[in-house]
């Protein structure tokens, strides 16, 4: 390769393809801004622009689903040797990109009820549509790269493109108190966390010489070989672990920036106020998007920590199986995974505020889809994406993020239509609802049993795969039944609180509080959630858990290019 | 003569981050905050400027770098935004005087 | 295995009458239609008599050569695929009727017709909104239960075993009495933490059984050898695996039984549930426990049954001993009634313990007698709260005096709950006590079952000093002014009445015509999985 065309090297029109979803955002965001300029500022044409950029994303998204059936495909790789792929197009970022459109659409239709509902009243709203919709489109196009991105520079962009605007987002009604200051912790909360992640990447580049995941996978895997080789059965174990400081406190520092996207223990404190505080529709986008590429982010950083070829190891004792450094990882992810879901439930416990209530929910559950995290399997041998080996706690937590949505969404749609109408988001703002407002109170009571986990709505279905991929892979690791027994007991802990908001909503009443009819699109968007649960709970149990698996089956495939590029490092 | 080479730029990174630490979590004025977290910024920069001459040998830690300085004056952009907007509702930008949302 | 659909309509039948419910206009044809389904679930339940009915044929032709080899009304059907490939597990639509839930389904179609008549005034009552609501839970509690009872898949009987909990805790929370909110959530909890460690349950059971063999299936964990040595060798996280398993599946059990030291929801539920949802929680609910027992843990579990066997004798002694101090102390009519359910489910308990086929008998009728005596009892203290509205006992007197038909039939009522000979607790108590007493015979380490029988003995002098003490003051004596106008009971109650006491009357003078015979070939399978 010569370095003149090195130098003139620009994406091949196939690699852009691949990643079409995304340029389609960043198309979508400029016509957003440029919309004022040529039509005015009316509050509907951002929405209507973002609504018709999420179908155009959605179309494409298929297209590119199409494009790598056969197995992932890496793009933005310059044709030089040593060079490695920045992003990367398989079935897990599709499924998040199709998954972050559907959130996006969901929300540009709440935030357009809540237009309608404010209209007159609160016109500052109104007035800041194109900056709403800017914001909420680049927080997505950051979302979509991180669960694409296999670099770390790539990742931390990524990460800060997606932390941003949402910083401002929570800040977006500017008359509200509670919103500047929840806007406040948040971005101290954020920068903070950011900072600490991005030493840790400055100390990981230091300690593998690359920002490439894939690189640094190899390294890991070909370190793992030669100790599988040289150690016997019955040799003392103290070698197999990687005892260096630069390493762990990189990890380490890389887990604040995960742990704060996700909101899990120890970097979840911000999560309850910036809910409470910002606009109910960014609450509910925080809840959903945010929390999903934080998911996803780690299962893709997991992915590349913790898998080191044939799983548990054939030739070392269990004992010593236990200090492989994937090992400590699992555990660890094991353990905040753990911590994160009794802390949110049990903080939930004396919550009087429905979106406190709902953002300790949410911190749960991110505890529960961080256990599917602490599951370590084989990938198959060749790196193809053959059946028989997809990471189930992979599927598992795919299956739980589509439910999540849904749960989500409906949930807080549903506040968000009582909150509107009543202007408070206690508790006793839903009193007797069931009279007021019944069909806002069902679907709303719907979502609540199944975030409980209840069958036979959706929320048992995703729990019942993160379940069942724990104890499928707990044969080779038994302390996973600790996390399966956390879970369980978790569930009815968290029955409690869901059950006070349907207890406020239908066993209790006050005669003084008039009826009132919500809008008919809120209603049609809540029902429809409500609905889909409950056939994700019955009709639809099984086809959601193989989509699931299909999607997850290429999580550990490399693409062809970073694949050559490994034989040639090795 | 003193030679400095990896391991001196890395304490120095590593003080760096100590302070911007030590700043960060006993700052209750926001913007002290907000140079505790440019502190930390600047020692991960330095580590992989440092890391990229002396130890990897290619430019990846130096244009890294380019990009942490872009994210840090975005990021610092945002936040003071955030501060003003919390000034002009609370008439201060102490962290701890933002209270109502607890629980 | 017969298949057939019979219990598909059973278990849908009433789902179809709730989505009806919803949709239909007026508040008069909801009620027609609850009890138009809740009665046609009677009828078709009746069909299956055809199969167990069998004057004139060998027991063996009826149920079949062992446990679950014969089942009637069977469909399977494929739910979810767990892998790839046609010998990859299923969870299945698996349901099915033998001789051990024969008697059960019948009794909940029965005795939830009778509770869907009680409802027939439920414009009277003191919450009287949403009555649309509180047919179409109720039809919907109606699938749950006979869901419960008739599946064979693990999966979907915890399915069904949840399903049931929500309607449930509308019913007690919405139409119930001044503490109902708190009764309504305690129900839910206790029963929730109950079924969660079910769930541990379902998912040991199926990862722990080899690969291959690996089933959600009732019948095949309790009759594949394979899977029952696994069972036997395995360790749960360092404890033994079938001890472990027994006690989280016991736990979830005795909630719902009640057993002793998690029994406190049942007062509570009781007292505040409105009175057809008291029949329905006494009547079937509590009978889901035994049932458990008897078709999960003691079949797939029986080695830990025998480790266990001497704890659960004593807390069925406990139950029924604490259950009669208990109502003996009760001064409200209907907390009366519901310790004296947790007396008499401990004489089930007990017969469960000492697992011999005479004990297994014995539990299995006190289940169906005190299905049947004490959603009567429950009734007859709601007919006079209705007129009264007030449960004291000591405020009352004399009633038998304004009101002597209502008084005969809750003298029946109570005395077939005290264990009168001739009634249907009388049986199933006798059976349970001569059966523990004999149970060396069977099991010759069993040294304390004797004893046990002797003690349990004693609760029956002390239900009869509780009931006989009661009947006393409420209806002997001389008549209180205040309740000389009281209306005799109306026809719909006594219509309601009558087939109870018919049936404590047949369960009590022909209990082998009437009961035994249908059930007993299952249980003596069961019984036979204990060698």
């Amino acid at each position: 390769m010569n370095p003149a065309s090195l130098n003139n090297w620009l994406p091949s029109a196939d690699e852009l393809h691949l990643f079409s979803p995304e340029l389609i955002l960043v198309g979508t965001i400029v016509a957003v801004l440029v919309a004022p300029l040529l039509v005015g500022r009316r509050p509907a044409v951002p929405a209507l622009i973002a609504v018709l950029g999420c179908f155009v994303g959605l179309v494409a998204t298929w297209a590119v689903s199409t494009q790598i059936a056969d197995g992932p495909q890496a793009g933005m790789v310059p044709p030089a040797a040593g060079a490695t792929p920045m992003l990367l197009a398989d079935r897990f970022s599709v499924f998040y990109k199709l998954l972050l459109f559907l959130a996006l659409g969901l929300i540009t239709w709440l935030w357009l009820i809540g237009a309608q509902k404010r209209n007159g009243t609160n016109s500052a709203s109104e007035r800041g549509a194109t900056e709403f919709f800017v914001l909420l489109l680049t927080s997505a196009l950051g979302m979509m790269l991180m669960v694409s991105s296999f670099n770390l520079l790539v990742l931390i962009i990524a990460i800060e493109t997606a932390s941003l605007p949402s910083y401002a987002l929570v800040a977006s009604d500017k008359r509200s108190r509670l919103g500047a200051e929840a806007a406040l912790k948040y971005v101290m909360f954020g920068a903070t966390a950011s900072a600490i992640m991005i030493y840790g990447v400055s100390l990981l580049y230091g300690r593998f010489g690359t920002l490439d995941l894939s690189v640094i996978a190899s390294t890991l895997d070909a370190r793992y070989a030669e100790l599988r080789s040289t150690v016997a059965t019955s040799a003392p174990v103290t070698h197999v672990a990687v005892t260096d400081a630069v390493f762990w406190l990189g990890l380490a520092a890389l887990g604040v920036g995960i742990t704060f996207k996700i909101a899990a223990v120890p970097m979840h404190y911000w999560c309850p106020d910036v809910f409470q505080g910002a606009p109910i529709e960014v609450t509910t986008w925080l809840s959903v998007a945010s929390k999903a590429a934080g998911v996803g982010l780690l299962l893709r950083i997991v992915s590349v920590f913790t898998v080191t070829g044939p799983w548990p190891p054939p030739n070392l004792p269990p004992a010593a199986a236990g200090h492989t450094y994937a090992m400590t990882v699992a555990v660890l992810v094991g353990v905040l995974a753990a911590v994160t879901c009794t802390v949110g439930n049990l903080a939930a416990l004396r919550q009087e505020n429905v979106k406190r209530i709902l953002a300790y929910s949410s911190i749960a559950h991110a505890g529960y889809m961080m256990m599917a995290a602490a599951i370590i399997v084989a990938p198959s041998a060749a790196g193809g994406a053959s059946a028989a080996t997809y990471n189930t706690g992979m599927a598992a937590v795919i299956a739980y993020l589509f439910v999540y949505l849904l749960m989500n969404v409906g949930a807080f749609g549903a506040t968000a239509l009582v909150v509107w109408q009543t202007g408070t988001d206690h508790l006793s703002t839903f009193t007797g609802l069931g009279r007021r407002a019944p069909w806002v109170a069902l679907p709303l009571a719907v979502c609540l049993f199944s975030l409980v986990g209840l069958p036979p709505l959706g929320g048992f279905t995703a729990k019942w795969y993160l379940l069942l991929a724990l104890g499928k892979t707990a044969a080779t690791q038994p302390w996973l039944w600790i996390l399966v027994v956390v879970a369980v007991i978790n569930t009815a802990i968290s029955l409690y609180y869901y059950v006070r908001i349907i207890r406020q909503m239908y066993l209790t009443d006050d005669a003084a509080l008039p009826a009132f009819r919500p809008p008919g699109g809120g209603v049609a968007l809540v029902s429809a959630c409500a609905i889909i649960l409950l056939l994700l709970g019955t009709l639809w149990f099984g086809p959601l858990g193989r989509r699931a698996q299909a999607l997850a089956s290429d999580i550990y495939a490399r693409p062809p290019a970073a694949q050559a590029e490994l034989s040639h490092r090795m | 003569m003193l030679t400095v080479g990896l391991t001196q730029y890395l304490v120095l990174a590593a003080f760096l981050f100590c302070c911007g630490l030590f700043v960060m979590t006993t700052k209750r004025n926001a913007v002290g905050i907000l140079i505790g977290v440019e502190l930390v910024l600047n020692a991960a920069c330095l580590n992989l400027v440092a890391f990229s001459r002396y130890r990897v040998g290619t430019i990846d830690g130096q244009i890294a770098t380019l990009f942490i300085i872009v994210l840090a004056a975005a990021e610092a952009a945002v936040a003071i935004a955030i501060f003003v907007n919390y000034y002009r509702t609370l008439a201060t930008i102490d962290v701890d005087k933002g209270d109502e949302l607890r629980g | 295995m017969e298949h057939g659909n019979l219990l598909n309509w059973l278990i849908f039948l009433p789902t179809i009458a709730a989505v009806l419910c919803l949709i239909v206009p007026s508040n008069r044809t909801v009620k027609l239609i609850a009890v138009l389904a809740t009665g046609l679930t009677l009828l078709l339940s009746l069909g299956l008599f055809q199969h167990f009915a069998w004057w004139g044929t060998a027991a063996g032709d009826v149920f079949g050569a062992g446990y679950g080899q014969k089942l009637y009304e069977v469909t399977k059907l494929t739910w979810i695929t767990l892998g790839e490939g046609a010998r990859a597990p299923k969870i299945e639509y698996f349901v099915g009727a033998d001789g051990l839930s024969f008697p059960l389904i019948l009794l909940t179609t029965v005795v939830t017709f009778l509770a869907c008549l009680a409802s027939w005034n439920i414009e009277h009552w003191k919450i009287n909104k949403g009555i649309r609501g509180y047919f179409c839970l109720f039809l919907l509690l109606e699938t749950g239960m006979l869901g419960v009872f008739c599946s064979l898949d693990f999966f979907l009987f915890y399915i069904f075993w949840e399903v049931m909990l929500l309607p449930m805790y509308f019913l007690i929370g919405v139409w119930g009495g001044p503490r109902k909110e708190y009764a309504a959530i305690k129900f839910f909890i206790y029963t929730l933490v109950g079924s969660v460690l079910m769930l541990i349950v379902l998912l040991a059971f199926y990862f722990y059984a080899p690969v291959g063999l690996r089933t959600f299936s009732l019948i095949e964990l309790a009759n594949n050898a394979a899977i029952q040595d696994a069972f036997k060798a395995a360790t749960f996280l360092g404890f033994r695996f079938a001890p472990l398993m027994f006690v989280l599946l016991f736990i979830g059990f005795a909630i719902k039984v009640p057993v002793f030291p998690f029994h406190t929801w049942l007062p509570d539920a009781h007292v505040e549930a409105p009175t057809p949802i008291s029949m329905i929680l006494a009547g079937i609910l509590l009978k889901m426990g035994a049932y458990g027992l008897l078709r999960i843990s003691y079949p797939i579990l029986p080695t830990a049954g025998m480790w266990a066997s001497y704890a659960l004798g004593l807390l069925g002694l406990v139950n029924i001993i604490y259950g009669a101090l208990c109502a003996m102390a009760q001064t409200d009519f209907k907390r009366l009634v519901a310790y004296s359910s947790i007396s008499h489910m401990g004489y089930v308990l007990l017969g469960i313990a000492i697992m011999t086929p005479a004990g297994l008998q014995g539990a299995m009728f006190q289940v169906i007698a005190h299905g049947i005596s004490s959603p009567m009892c429950f009734f007859l203290v709601g007919v006079i709260y209705d007129r009264a509205h007030h449960r004291e006992i000591n405020r009352f007197g004399g009633l038998w005096l304004s009101m002597p038909v209502y008084g005969s039939l809750a003298t029946l009522g109570f005395f077939a709950s005290l264990g009168l000979p001739g009634l249907c607790g009388f049986i199933g108590e006798f059976w349970v006590l001569v059966a523990t007493f004999s149970a060396q015979a069977v099991w010759p380490w069993m040294t304390w079952a004797k004893p046990f029988a002797v003690i349990a003995a004693t609760g029956v002098i002390l239900t009869a000093g509780y009931i006989l003490w009661m009947i006393q003051r409420v209806y002997l004596g001389p008549q209180r002014e205040e309740y000389k106008g009281f209306p005799e009971a109306s026809a719909r109650e006594i219509a309601i009445l009558a087939p109870f006491a018919a049936l404590a009357l047949l369960l009590g003078i022909l209990p082998d015509q009437s009961l035994f015979r249908f059930m007993n070939g299952a249980l003596n399978q069961i019984a036979e999985l204990f060698k």
